[in-house]
């Protein structure tokens, strides 16, 4: 039942604690830090922008003593799917590709285009899994709750009651385990009876079959939990309305001049890298 | 006027034809220890909801601090005066990080941060989590846990704590912190209401309220209920200390412990033993008692018998990853058909982890695992098929019933097995009646409209319809009130009776008595192994537990040279052993005295 | 169960963490004859809009199209992925989901809840397929004469297991009783 311990290891990216001056930056820095490397990266036409956004994530890293190794680990399970769309973007012959053919075995084309194209699938993948890497690295689980909070603060003024937002993505962040300690209960509980669990079967229905004992009670279960939860809650006084914090993050001048420089640095960047030619029409 | 004041209290959950609570009226003074006991589905959830406005009420009047939970304004006051802390520690976290979740309630005040500061920074001091402050929650024990969820009903600076079943999830060392930071916050100024199951922890209320269906039946001291008849009729027990005196002061009506502590019990019996034969005292025996026996049967050869046997068994979580945690470390234990296994040891221990191993759920990283005579790990073993022989009921096996109809759920694991027809309902039938869930009456009851006792038991059902020969049972009695507990412990003397082999996990050394082996697990190892006498009545008690109560007073006992040898395990043969030191003959040392019981 | 607005947090903020943990864990994910896999990550959006409204619904369906988002951009497993990066390919579809299942169940409830349960599980779940399937059309990763068949092939399937899945927890969360209430089992009485 190795499957099962996959479980444990369902997280979103992982917090590295090395208390360095990026670490020390207020939540909403960071969230905008995110967006001036990602934006850049998702915009790029080409690998070598996509690569120069990864390049600069990994200088910040270093800024933030994050090993750029620890970020580089994560693409490698993402390795089969690349390769296999790398495969796809050879196999398939694509409409309007009129660049050179580089290569040719039997019926398959391998043009210039469809290696420039599987080049800047791969570096935008690499370039946002180093990003997003870089940001769980340095925002731990509270600030990403806390960003939220601090971003949507304004319409809260509106009076739209989006700081219930914040707490909706703090209860799921904390029950993201929960839900993986419950579902390895359920799934054990299923197999002790007889249930079949990896026993390697190919045959879709009976995996229908298999998973659906497990999801029904996890969802179940996950409403149970909320019950609970509610109670909880409400024991200690929430009622929906807005509340204090006791954490807080100070932001001094030099933190407001660097949220001006990010903004400028997303909207520059974003331009300049869509706006350059993308090669071969693709 | 009384701090809490409940008149002609009624309740009705919606849909249900019956009232869960009905004409309660009790007042509570400031500053007093309540427990409140009862069977599960008695009614003490639904009274601790009442008093914190999450229960509506359908009629009558609750008044806390002459705060009304019904009104709306007046509920949000009584809440920020209250703390609640509720059975499963894991499910009240509401942040991420220890003082984050601690300053919950009081960001929801709208305090100044430097005032939510100073109240969690206390009341973490208080509740002795202040080095782990910057945690993640998640990472605490069970007990780190609800100790916790009471700071942060501490940081509302709360005049009044409600516990409902608040130690039924936590291990004893855990239960002895939070009962000790209760204790002293009561003697600090705080009321406490505490439901509970256990009838030790009914013991340290200066009052006790009993609901039995709906209905308050009894409220006064706890020394008082302990003598009532109709203790049984209301699913409670008495505890061992009052159990044991008890049975003594049939002969002798002069015996009254000063207190309910082990030593409590040796000083009264070592004072009447002066008064009534001065002269005689028996030989205290030089050796403790473990040193006498043979080593443990775990160098014998395997046999036939065997249904489970581990060898040095070690396991890794997520190995080769940051996150590996060694969870068994070189574990070595058997069970033999016919034959009632034990594990007992802290949460983490790796009690689970060893009962997983039994039915190939988890695969030993190194050692040797043979189930049933053949070995999981052997090419083409069929796990599928020896999973149903060897029945794992996990941890709150209720949480993984998912059929809308009782029958349906347990009719799960016969059919995976092929049964169909005649035989499968022979089977689904005969599950279920032996756990009292008449097959007639509960076939289509949905599941969730048991009760948890219920749930528990449908549960268990589920897996005694395999039919199986070894059952691996994780914590059978956890959360069950007294009676529900007394079945469960006879339902499996009565599977090892049929020539099944039984392996228990349990954190109750009461139960772990009832057993013919016990094996003690700290930090994944083994540390001590034997029938319960050898375990508990050895010099030493066992390592990281606490001996059960009576094994501590006839320990005591014969410390103090008052007999020749420590033996007793149970009130019922403590009593024999008291009595025979104050010259009267023992009844044959009782059916369970130690030293005839092991094999 | 009185509606309170804590619920409504706390109930949005689970099933985006099931759906979430279902993309996280493959578990989501059933293996179809198609070749592509079928999904029931959508499923906790459905539940979320029928049990506490359309607004809940909404944002577990924000939640579940953010979660493959980023999973598409750190861990893509499947050729069609990478289309996944484009906000209007993953989230805003999904966030239409939840509303969809709501109407659906709000047009057919009283009398008839396992049926309105059914119906608006396969809504929920056909607003899915067939709004990203179109969004990808739109983008450019698949050609517009593949929307049918894969709508067919693996949005009809899709639509079904919601269905299932929605009657069965929403039927036994609200204690409402399937199949004439009796156990299946009943039937093997007489073989």
């Amino acid at each position: 039942m190795k499957d099962l311990e996959f479980f444990r290891n369902a997280t979103l990216g992982q917090y590295v604690d090395s208390r360095s001056r990026v670490h020390a930056l207020a939540p909403l820095t960071k969230y905008l830090g995110l967006l001036a490397l990602a934006v850049p990266a998702l915009a790029s036409r080409t690998a070598y922008a996509a690569l120069a956004v990864m390049a600069l994530g990994l200088l910040v890293a270093l800024a933030a003593k994050v090993r750029p190794a620890f970020l580089l680990r994560g693409l490698k399970p993402a390795l089969p799917a690349l390769a296999l769309i790398v495969a796809l973007q050879a196999l398939l012959s694509w409409p309007g590709d009129a660049s050179a053919v580089l290569l040719r075995l039997g019926p398959i084309d391998v043009t210039l285009g469809e290696l420039a194209n599987s080049a800047r699938i791969a570096a935008r993948l690499a370039a946002l899994m180093v990003t997003l890497g870089l940001f769980t690295a340095t925002a731990s689980e509270s600030q990403i709750v806390h960003g939220v909070e601090d971003i949507l603060a304004p319409l809260s003024r509106l009076g739209i009651p989006a700081h219930r937002f914040a707490l909706v993505v703090g209860i799921a962040f904390r029950f993201i385990p929960i839900l993986a300690g419950e579902a390895e209960l359920i799934v054990k509980a299923q197999a002790s009876r007889g249930a079949d669990f990896g026993s390697g079967t190919r045959n879709p229905l009976r995996r229908v079959k298999a998973w659906l004992p497990v999801l029904v009670p996890l969802m179940l279960r996950a409403l149970e939990r909320s019950e609970a939860l509610v109670e909880a809650m409400e024991a200690r006084g929430y009622a929906g309305g807005l509340r204090s914090r006791l954490a807080t993050y100070p932001v001094g001048p030099r933190e407001k001049a660097l949220r001006a420089g990010l903004v400028l640095f997303t909207l520059v960047s974003a331009i300049l890298v869509s706006m350059a030619p993308a090669p071969f029409g693709t | 006027m009384a701090f809490i004041d409940v008149r002609r209290l009624y309740h009705r959950y919606p849909g249900s034809p019956v009232h869960s609570l009905s004409d309660i009226s009790f007042q509570i003074e400031p500053g007093e220890y309540l427990a409140v006991l009862g069977a599960n589905g008695s009614g003490k959830s639904t009274l601790v909801r009442c008093l914190d406005g999450l229960a509506e009420i359908e009629s009558g009047t609750v008044r806390l601090g002459g705060l009304d939970p019904m009104n709306a304004d007046e509920l949000a006051q009584l809440r920020a005066r209250t703390g609640l802390v509720f059975q499963s520690p894991a499910d009240q976290l509401v942040a991420s990080v220890v003082e984050e979740d601690c300053a919950f309630g009081p960001e929801n005040l709208g305090l100044p941060r430097e005032e939510i500061a100073r109240r969690v920074a206390s009341a973490l001091e208080a509740a002795g989590l202040l080095a782990e402050r910057s945690r993640p929650a998640w990472a605490l024990s069970a007990g780190q846990q609800q100790r916790l969820a009471v700071a942060g009903a501490l940081a509302l600076e709360p005049e009044l704590l409600l516990l409902d079943e608040a130690t039924a999830m936590i291990d004893p060392p855990g239960r002895t912190g939070f009962l000790d930071l209760i204790g002293r916050l009561n003697a600090e100024g705080a009321t406490v209401v505490h439901v509970t199951h256990s009838m030790d922890e009914a013991l340290r209320a200066r009052r006790v309220l009993v609901l039995h269906r709906g209905r308050l039946v009894f409220d006064g001291a706890p020394g008082d209920l302990f003598e009532r008849p109709e203790l049984e009729a209301w699913s409670l027990s008495r505890p061992v200390s009052l159990e044991a005196a008890r049975r003594v002061r049939a002969t002798f009506p002069e015996f009254r412990p000063a207190g309910q502590a082990p030593s409590d019990f040796r000083d009264e019996l070592a004072r009447l033993a002066r008064l009534a034969r001065p002269a005689r005292q028996a030989k205290a025996a030089p050796l403790a008692r473990a040193a006498e026996r043979a080593p443990a049967a775990s160098v014998d050869a395997p046999s036939d018998d065997d249904a489970l046997i581990l060898e040095k068994v070690a396991h890794e979580y997520l190995g080769g990853t940051e996150l590996s945690r060694r969870a068994l470390d070189g574990v070595s234990l058997r069970a033999r058909k016919g034959e009632l296994v034990a594990l007992v040891g802290a949460t983490g221990s790796g009690k689970s982890s060893a009962l997983q191993h039994g039915n190939a759920l988890l695969a030993p990283s190194s050692g040797q695992v043979r189930i049933l005579g053949r070995d999981p790990a052997a090419k083409g073993a069929d796990l599928k098929a020896l999973r149903s022989r060897a029945a794992l009921a996990v941890q709150r096996p209720e949480t993984a019933l998912f059929e809308t109809c009782v029958g349906d759920d347990v009719a799960f694991g016969p059919r995976n097995q092929g049964l169909r027809g005649k035989p499968l309902v022979e089977r689904v039938r005969s599950a279920m009646e032996r756990v009292q869930l008449p097959y007639a009456e509960f076939r289509d009851r949905p599941v969730r409209a048991l009760s948890g006792g219920e749930k528990r038991r449908a549960a268990m059902a589920g897996v005694l319809a395999l039919d199986p020969e070894l059952l691996l049972l994780d914590e059978p009695c956890a959360g069950l009130d007294p009676a529900g507990r007394e079945s469960a412990l006879a339902l499996q003397a009565a599977l090892k009776a049929e020539g099944r082999a039984v392996a228990v996990s349990t954190h109750s050394m009461d139960d772990a008595t009832r057993a013919d082996r016990v094996y003690v697990l700290e930090r994944g190892r083994v540390v001590a192994e034997g029938s319960p006498a050898e375990v508990f009545l050895g010099t030493e008690p066992p390592p990281g537990l606490e001996r059960p109560w009576a094994a501590e007073a006839s320990v005591l006992l014969w410390r103090a040279g008052l007999t020749a040898a420590p033996a007793a395990l149970d009130a019922a043969a403590l009593a024999d052993e008291a009595l025979a030191v104050l010259g009267v003959p023992s009844s044959g040392g009782g059916p369970r005295a130690a030293g005839e019981g092991a094999p | 169960m009185k509606k309170s607005v804590v619920r409504k947090i706390v109930v949005a903020g689970v099933l985006s963490a099931v759906a979430a943990f279902l993309g996280l864990t493959r578990l989501g994910y059933i293996p179809w004859f198609s070749g592509a896999s079928l999904t029931v990550m959508h499923v906790p959006a459905i539940v979320g809009a029928v049990l506490e409204g359309p607004i809940v619904g909404a944002v577990i369906g924000l939640v579940f199209g953010l979660t493959s988002l980023l999973q598409a951009a750190i861990a893509p497993t499947g050729p069609l992925d990478p289309a996944f990066v484009n906000p209007l390919i993953s989230v805003l579809p999904r966030l239409l989901v939840g509303p969809a299942a709501f109407l659906a169940y709000a047009a057919f409830r009283g009398k008839l809840e396992i049926p309105a349960l059914g119906i608006s599980g396969i809504v929920g779940s056909l607003v899915n397929t067939m709004l990203v399937v179109g969004a990808l059309a739109l983008f450019g990763f698949l050609t517009w004469d593949l929307f049918w068949p894969v709508v067919t092939a693996n949005g009809l399937p899709e639509a079904g297991a919601a269905a299932l899945v929605n009657v069965a927890v929403v039927a036994a969360w609200k204690g409402v009783a399937g199949r004439g209430g009796k156990a299946s089992i009943a039937a093997e009485e007489d073989r």
